[in-house]
């Protein structure tokens, strides 16, 4: 009768046994899925805005880019690039925050230039580009 | 990880090495009984020779096989999250140089191999955590199993093994 009482205690701690395991293994898989490395501060992010409805316009000493910027908050200044066909880029810098426009007379802008303009901070640390604006030819140089 | 290996190896190989004997030149068997003792002890080497030992050679199987399997598993993570890690820190210090004199489109491409590299770093942590545990887990469970085992029984002399021969060795096929 006693050897009879071991068994049943042996078979119960069997069957514990194995609860055991299975629950180890579910609370290790939980465990296991927390992060131990965090990622920097994602600092670019929305620090300078993308400029933006570029615009050009022929004027009598050159040709003006002008812009808008949603905030300019951390803008020390602006860019300007000036992108030819092939590929050659020109670039201004002009360090007003308050700038919504530039009037370029040293550039050589001509059909199929590629135009942007994006912000910079004191720390010379370029935003987002804003999209590209093509110079239309006209007639005669077609 | 090669020492385990060979352990496992010279202990799987050494029950059926003496359990023949040599007699006029005839193999004959000797059954052994083996005791809780010894089976735990086995169990402690390695999970699953004490099952191997008493008898339950399918359990012992399985369990020395996925102990084997957890631990190359486990070294692996360990050593690709060391990697990673590293990589991790690298890329995290040129994504932190962009902030000075550097370009939105820069930080921003740094910032996506920043996070590619978090989420394979978290993927080798989760798995070297996992089966690390596992490896633990199972370890506890043979020395428990083991523990537990009724005792007594006799040892399954079947299956094929090595003998020593006046010769040399010879294979031994038990049934």
């Amino acid at each position: 009768m006693r050897h009879g009482q071991w068994f049943v205690v042996l078979g119960g701690l069997k069957r514990a046994m194995r609860c055991g395991l299975l629950f180890t293994i579910l609370g290790t898989w939980v465990v296991a899925c927390g992060n131990d490395v965090e990622l920097p501060n994602a600092y670019h992010v929305g620090y300078l805005q993308q400029p933006g409805e570029i615009t050009l316009s022929d004027e009598a000493d050159g040709t003006r880019v002008s812009w808008q910027i949603a905030s300019r908050d951390n803008v020390a200044g602006f860019v300007i690039s000036f992108t030819d066909s092939t590929g050659s880029e020109d670039t201004r810098q002009i360090d007003d925050p308050q700038a919504s426009s530039y009037l370029a007379v040293d550039v050589d802008i001509v059909a199929g230039t590629a135009v942007q303009v994006w912000a910079v901070d004191a720390s010379d640390f370029y935003g987002p580009r804003s999209t590209s604006v093509m110079v239309a030819g006209s007639e005669e140089e077609e | 990880m090669y020492r385990i290996y060979l352990m496992v190896l010279l202990t799987l190989a050494m029950p059926a090495w003496a359990a023949a004997e040599d007699m006029d030149g005839e193999f004959a068997l000797r059954p052994r009984e083996v005791s809780r003792k010894q089976a735990m002890g086995l169990s402690a080497v390695f999970p699953g020779l004490g099952q191997l030992a008493t008898g339950h050679r399918q359990r012992g199987t399985a369990m020395v096989v996925a102990e084997v399997g957890f631990i190359v598993v486990w070294l692996t993570s360990h050593a690709d999250y060391n990697t990673q890690k590293e990589q991790f820190d690298a890329e995290r210090v040129r994504y932190s140089a962009w902030a000075e004199g550097g370009s939105f489109a820069g930080a921003d491409a740094s910032w996506l191999r920043l996070q590619q590299k978090k989420n394979d770093l978290d993927g080798s942590h989760s798995r070297r955590v996992l089966f690390g545990a596992l490896s633990g887990a199972l370890y506890g469970y043979g020395l428990l199993d083991a523990l537990l085992w009724e005792g007594g029984r006799m040892v399954k002399e079947e299956g094929v093994g090595l003998a020593p021969r006046p010769t040399g060795l010879a294979v031994v096929y038990r049934f």
